[in-house]
């Protein structure tokens, strides 16, 4: 089907309006009706599909061969630990989207994690109030990581692992070194498998997770300072000049990012009982894996369901290692393997050939 | 429309035919050639979208073409990468700027000449034969072991384009590398590109600046559509090219402009102010005064203070004199974010760095400066979006697929008509342009031309940097001139062609703002 321009431009005049701009398209392009291998990668461009099915053939395998991998205790393990990656990559996203990346999310979530722990029965503070005071020291914080990056022009790499440092540092301080007993039964029962919300029998840390999502999603897709910050990942420069504070964006991004996983401390301090300050260690680099394993790229596009995705790859794929007898070292190979094979398809530069 | 036989003539450089290339659901060459004779400048002209860049990227070997030949002084040539096609001696100078900026400028020109681990040849010849063809093309040279980066886009493009020249290729392909280039600088370019092909360097030309064609070119090939539709000899016919580049639809009369009365203007008010301001330190004031609904064209040498004079209007710098006026009422334009309260839009110089957000869908990119508009109970509205798109669609003539296609999916042209509707919707007062139509093709200039005159019959003021002399001249109604950092001249639409604007930018006689 080709259009002559001719005929294209009497069309758009025959029908003036959005329609006849959709009609005289671009002289030079036509669109013949996609290929359905197009369509595919198309798909693939806005949806990690590969990742998707990938997770689901991972998790029918691990169904067929392994007995009781279908059992509501094990499939309600798997969505916890799925949880608790997401929760502890929600911040990271917003932080990918903005060209920057988070490794203070490990020491914030020791911050939260010894909040609980060690804290929960000083006398005279009760500990929702010592709670709120944990996640705006990490808001604080974080803002100041933000603000840092963007005033100074510092790469958030350096500034965040200072950040992280410090935070772990003023925690042991506080704490005098130690760790406290272990959490208290309600931070326990917010991730056990056995536990339930209102009488669904899915752990309450499910539940948060979901509704996490869906807020996350929603915020960031569908409201002013959602698109703001993908803008300011988008274009800094053309955000700017759209009057768009990028600063604001950095500074009010890494202050969620910090208190988020202020938040996400507690729940795995609850998870893991006992804490340490390695606690966060392993989720750091989760959530890193997350976000690129589910097509985010820096500065965008992506989005927190990719990295739900991403999340339950990862998870998917580490339990049916697990289950299978593989050591943790083999399963950090596979981590790593993984990692690149993402970057390959989501991480490159651009190509010469769309610069010049 | 014309089909090129396979009998090349033997003294043929480069013969290219039937070429054809899709990317994805996008045909960008349908079936393109070129026949280029040794020593002879060619020109390369059509609008935007018509394939010309992807012709080049093709010759220069960042694209392979999907079916079609190419020969190289008889032998087939198809080359996998860039390197391939300059060891070919076909040498291409982008658009875009490339070069290492922390690196020296002597290191920048001759880039690329090095082997892996140790140099071709000795530095002081490197020098010597730098600094014959940078004092040929530059009035003042840089000094060069200065950092590239420290270079102003003009003479950061001249060592682009000096490093082609360096190597002495058969075939030099200037694609569009000459949009950044002051007028001084281009003069001299064209001199010694003239020199080169007396002595049998072939040399493809692209570029959307007709005046540039007739002074150089010996002959002319136009693509439409990607298609290769006629190779003009150099007398061709200007409506005639017109013509052959559009198709026929864009043959509208050559002037779009109604000459707004100048006794009419020169009554309206005043809507913004600039008084006492300098531009750099130790520059003289500069005082002007905008009126409502007229075009104002900021023009000068590049350098010379125009770009700032613009940021001035914005709220950047020595603002201190710097009002909006709104009927009695003065307000001081103190920072950009007053600017926009005050009704004063800037549309940026650099499309992709400064304008556009790259994967942000056409309607995210024309939406995010008003964004707020859309905002129905806390979530942005899609349909709120698309209905004030709507608006300019027609107006501006924005050709796309779907709103929801990428931004980047659109020609230059189309992008930069978007990013002027994401301004026009903030319904601003004072719109500040910043050479709009620059690499933008014939079409998509006219559109914008009759938009603007359209916009400041509705009472727009509308103030537009532009490199070209041509665009004072045809759509202006008054012309600043700024030389060595301050206002030099204010020419009138009455007073203005090509001579005397030319003319200002040297320091002639003009009338004294």
């Amino acid at each position: 089907m080709m259009t002559t321009q001719q005929d294209s431009l009497s069309a758009a005049e025959a029908a003036p309006g959005v329609d006849a701009a959709t009609s005289g398209a671009d002289s030079a392009e036509v669109r013949p009706t996609p290929s359905a291998g197009q369509w595919l990668l198309s798909l693939q461009r806005r949806f990690p599909l590969v990742q998707v099915l990938l997770t689901v053939a991972v998790f029918a395998w691990g169904a067929a061969t392994m007995p009781g991998f279908l059992e509501p205790t094990s499939i309600r393990s798997v969505l916890v630990l799925c949880a608790l990656a997401g929760l502890a990559s929600i911040g990271q996203t917003l932080v990918v989207l903005i060209r920057g990346i988070d490794l203070s999310l490990a020491g914030f979530i020791v911050v939260g994690a010894v909040t609980v722990t060690r804290f929960s029965d000083v006398p005279g503070v009760p500990l929702p109030v010592m709670l709120a005071v944990a996640v705006a020291c990490g808001a604080t914080a974080g803002g100041l990581v933000g603000y840092m990056c963007h005033r100074f022009a510092i790469h958030p790499i350096i500034v965040t692992l200072a950040a992280g440092s410090i935070a772990v540092g003023v925690t042991a301080v506080l704490s005098g070194g130690g760790y406290g007993a272990g959490a208290p039964g309600w931070a326990t029962r917010l991730s056990s498998p056995m536990s339930s919300t209102f009488g669904i029998p899915v752990p309450p840390v499910v539940v948060i997770w979901v509704l996490a999502t869906a807020v996350v999603s929603v915020l960031l897709h569908r409201t002013l300072p959602g698109r703001r910050l993908l803008a300011t990942g988008a274009g800094p420069v053309a955000a700017d000049l759209a009057h768009i504070s990028t600063r604001k964006v950095w500074v009010t991004v890494y202050a969620i990012s910090a208190a988020l996983a202020v938040l996400a401390g507690v729940v795995l301090a609850g998870f893991a009982g006992n804490v340490d300050n390695r606690l966060g260690n392993p989720y750091l680099f989760l959530s890193i894996a997350a976000v690129v394993l589910g097509g985010t790229a820096f500065g965008g596009p992506g989005s927190y369901t990719r990295t739900t995705v991403g999340v339950l790859l990862l998870t998917v794929v580490s339990t049916v290692l697990v289950g299978m007898g593989f050591q943790e070292a083999d399963q950090q190979i596979l981590n790593g393997v993984v990692i690149l094979a993402a970057m390959a398809v989501y991480g490159r530069e651009r190509r010469l050939r769309d610069q010049v | 429309m014309a089909t090129h036989p396979l009998t090349a003539e033997p003294d043929t450089v480069l013969a290219v035919d039937g070429l054809r290339k899709h990317f994805g659901p996008t045909v960008a060459l349908r079936n393109a050639g070129l026949r280029l004779l040794p020593g002879e400048v060619h020109a390369l002209v059509g609008e935007n979208g018509s394939g010309k860049s992807t012709l080049v990227k093709i010759l220069s070997g960042v694209h392979r073409p999907d079916v079609g030949s190419m020969e190289v002084g008889g032998r087939p040539f198809a080359p996998r990468m860039p390197a391939q096609a300059l060891r070919a001696g076909i040498d291409t100078v982008f658009q875009e700027v490339l070069g290492v900026e922390n690196r020296t400028v002597l290191d920048n020109l001759w880039l690329g000449a090095d082997g892996l681990l140790r140099p071709v040849s000795r530095d002081a010849g490197r020098r010597a034969k730098a600094e014959k063809i940078l004092t040929a093309l530059l009035v003042t040279p840089p000094p060069l072991d200065i950092p590239f980066g420290a270079l102003q886009l003009s003479d950061r493009q001249t060592c682009c384009i000096t490093r082609s020249l360096l190597r002495d290729p058969k075939v030099l392909i200037l694609d569009e590398a000459t949009s950044a280039l002051d007028y001084d600088t281009r003069t001299r370019l064209f001199s010694l590109l003239k020199e080169r092909a007396a002595q049998g360097m072939s040399i493809v030309l692209i570029t959307h600046r007709m005046d540039e064609i007739r002074e150089i070119a010996d002959r002319v090939t136009v693509l439409r559509s990607g298609e290769t539709v006629a190779t003009l000899d150099a007398d061709w016919d200007h409506d005639e090219m017109i013509r052959l580049m559009t198709g026929g639809a864009h043959l509208v009369q050559d002037t779009v402009r109604v000459a707004a009365d100048a006794a009419d203007t020169a009554e309206r008010p005043v809507v913004q102010r600039v008084r006492g301001s300098r531009l750099r330190p130790g520059g003289a004031p500069c005082d002007a005064v905008f009126r409502q609904g007229e075009i104002v064209g900021l023009a000068g040498l590049e350098g010379h203070g125009q770009d700032e004079f613009l940021r001035l209007l914005l709220g950047h710098g020595d603002t201190e004199g710097v009002v909006r006026i709104d009927g009695d009422r003065e307000h001081r334009v103190t920072d950009p974010r007053r600017a926009r309260d005050l009704g004063i839009a800037y549309v940026p110089r650099d499309r992709r760095g400064e304008s556009i957000l790259p994967w942000f869908s056409i309607l995210d990119n024309f939406a995010i400066a008003t964004a707020g508009q859309d905002v129905r109970r806390g979530l942005l509205s899609g349909r709120s979006a698309e209905k004030r798109f709507g608006h300019y669609v027609e107006r501006l003539n924005i050709k796309y697929g779907r709103t929801s296609d990428a931004i980047t999916t659109l020609s230059g042209g189309n992008q930069q008509k978007v990013v002027i509707a994401r301004w026009l919707a903030s319904q601003p007062k004072v719109l500040l342009l910043n050479d709009p139509t620059r690499g933008i093709d014939v079409g998509a200039k006219r559109d914008l031309y009759r938009l603007l005159r359209e916009l400041s019959r509705l009472g727009l003021t509308v103030v537009m940097l532009s490199s070209e002399v041509d665009e004072h001249v045809e759509l202006m109604d008054r012309v600043l001139v700024f030389r060595e950092g301050s206002l030099a001249a204010e020419l009138a639409h009455e007073e203005l062609s090509r001579e005397r604007l030319v003319d200002a930018f040297f320091g002639g006689a003009a009338v004294t703002a």
